[in-house]
């Protein structure tokens, strides 16, 4: 099936190793990965695995050491705005206001004014920040915080979304309402997501493919294709399934990481 | 008693203070505990600044001068302190060659120099003006490399993948990024500025400035005067403070909240 689709996205034999000598880490070891274009896929796996490595690669904020990652069959020449970048943490600008930092990209690729301010006015909307536009980030709570994340991401129209634990740093009311809305927003402009993720059911409600990966130095362990209608229902039998079979495989790792860690 | 109390909010909160201790220094002289040549008393203070202020405006001649030196020797540092900074905080071999040299001298007292530069430059304004420079100068390097070496690397992969170019993230991400950092810069500049300046008026100036005025008026054992030229330099530091350096920070990193109030 693989055979006929797109690939946007393919990492083969990936290996990023920081520092030397005592202290030389294998953060990723011989990683493929595949990622179709428009497809969802999610990367869950125990802390300090490497998903936020691997994801910067993609964006091209650092280089492997081995292997090689192609973006729609070329190598990854350093950031571009091709991608979008969502960070756990909130990396808005504080010396912008809301609208201001939602321009940014749009600026900077010396889009026309009346359009971009146009298009910011669609992104503020649509992430219901509407009355918060000369506001500025340190006003502003932690959802909404996030909410003007991917409002700026999504407003210069990337052909991949990164997600970096997006809504890690949210309480949980909150994250998931952010997780219906990125869900929504997904459906109707498809883009290709990878979203690294702590949590299972987050996976399973989001992605087309959730690929768990071993405890460091992180490689692929198991790629689980979720064959669910969207939208998903948690509670539905197939969807708790799925959740159970990905717990599992993950909490090999986990154990493995804990020992790793206790030495 | 709770200092956080109303009366002491807002400007009444830096003046109350003083007025009280003007108000005991006053006493304190009049009722002769303390000698008035030794500690002349604020009202006599305010009748020698108007002989020194009319018919001859001598007073203002003194402060305009220092003014003069203190804008042209600060202004120049705060240029190329930022510069300097810049490149030591964008570039690690610019650092590795320059950081021995300003933690060498970050910490020499700034009067040190005058002697050297008396020598080299002579008499007069350059001498003067130079000392101010190198007392900003020095904080202000130091401080911009280290803000611009904070600005979180996340900010920086943020403007770069939005499409912004190294130039463009430069000028919208590091700057204001380090704006925090370049203001301490530019604020302990103001102190260490003022020191040198009072500093290098007493060896270095022939005529003007307050450094000098406090400096001839010992020949004359003008307490008074030593006292108003005090009460002066703290005065014009202080206003230089709250016109540039807080003014700034109130429409930047105050507005963006960068730092807690």
């Amino acid at each position: 099936m693989s055979n006929f689709r797109q690939e946007q996205i393919v990492a083969e034999s990936l290996s990023k190793i920081y520092g030397n000598g005592t202290t030389r880490v294998v953060a990723l070891n011989d990683l493929n990965l595949y990622v179709g274009e428009k497809e969802f896929v999610a990367i869950v796996g125990p802390s300090g695995c490497g998903k936020s490595t691997f994801l910067h690669l993609v964006a091209g904020f650092e280089t492997q050491t081995e292997g090689s990652i192609l973006l729609n069959g070329n190598p990854i020449p350093g950031p571009g705005p091709d991608r979008g970048y969502v960070f756990q943490h909130s990396t808005l600008f504080p010396w912008r206001t809301v609208k201001k930092n939602i321009l940014f990209g749009l600026e900077m690729q010396g889009c026309d004014r009346n359009l971009a301010e146009k298009i910011s006015q669609k992104y503020i909307k649509m992430v219901g920040l509407e009355g918060f536009e000369d506001a500025y980030p340190h006003t502003l709570s932690g959802g909404m915080k996030q909410r003007a994340e991917i409002a700026r991401v999504l407003a210069y129209d990337p052909q991949v979304l990164l997600l970096d634990e997006p809504f890690g740093a949210l309480d949980a009311q909150t994250r998931k309402v952010m997780q219906m809305e990125l869900e929504r927003i997904w459906e109707q402009d498809k883009k290709t997501v990878i979203l690294v993720t702590h949590s299972v059911i987050e996976a399973v409600y989001l992605a087309d493919h959730v690929y768990v990966m071993t405890a460091r130095p992180g490689t692929i362990k198991e790629d689980i294709r979720i064959d669910l209608p969207r939208p998903r229902n948690y509670m539905d039998p197939g969807f708790l399934e799925y959740r159970r079979r990905i717990l599992e495989q993950l909490e090999e790792e986990v154990t493995k990481s804990m020992m790793i860690a206790r030495g | 008693m709770p200092v956080d109390s109303e009366i002491f909010k807002g400007p009444a909160g830096f003046i109350i203070p003083i007025v009280i201790l003007v108000f005991i220094w006053e006493l304190v002289v009049d009722i002769g505990l303390i000698s008035s040549s030794l500690l002349p008393a604020p009202s006599t203070l305010l009748i020698r600044a108007t002989q020194l202020s009319y018919p001859e405006p001598i007073l203002i001649h003194h402060i305009l001068e220092s003014l003069y030196r203190f804008a042209v020797g600060y202004i120049l540092a705060v240029i190329a302190g930022i510069g300097i900074g810049v490149l030591m905080g964008m570039s690690r071999i610019w650092y590795k060659m320059l950081n021995p040299f300003v933690s060498l001298f970050i910490s020499l007292p700034t009067i040190a120099w005058v002697p050297l530069l008396l020598v080299i430059v002579g008499l007069g304004d350059a001498t003067i003006i130079i000392a101010i420079f190198l007392g900003a100068f020095f904080p202000m390097v130091y401080n911009t490399t280290t803000g611009i070496q904070g600005v979180p690397q996340q900010l920086i992969w943020a403007s770069r993948s939005m499409g912004a170019g190294r130039g463009a993230t430069f000028l919208h991400v590091v700057i204001p990024g380090s704006m925090v950092s370049i203001l301490t810069g530019m604020k302990l500049g103001v102190g260490n500025a003022w020191r040198a300046l009072v500093g290098a008026e007493m060896l270095a100036a022939t005529m003007w400035g307050l450094g000098f005025m406090i400096y001839a008026a010992r020949a004359f054992y003008d307490i008074r005067a030593m006292f108003i030229g005090l009460v002066l330099i703290g005065l014009l530091s202080y206003l230089v403070d709250m016109a540039l350096i807080q003014t700034i920070e109130n429409k930047t990193i105050r507005k963006w909240g960068m730092v807690r109030e």
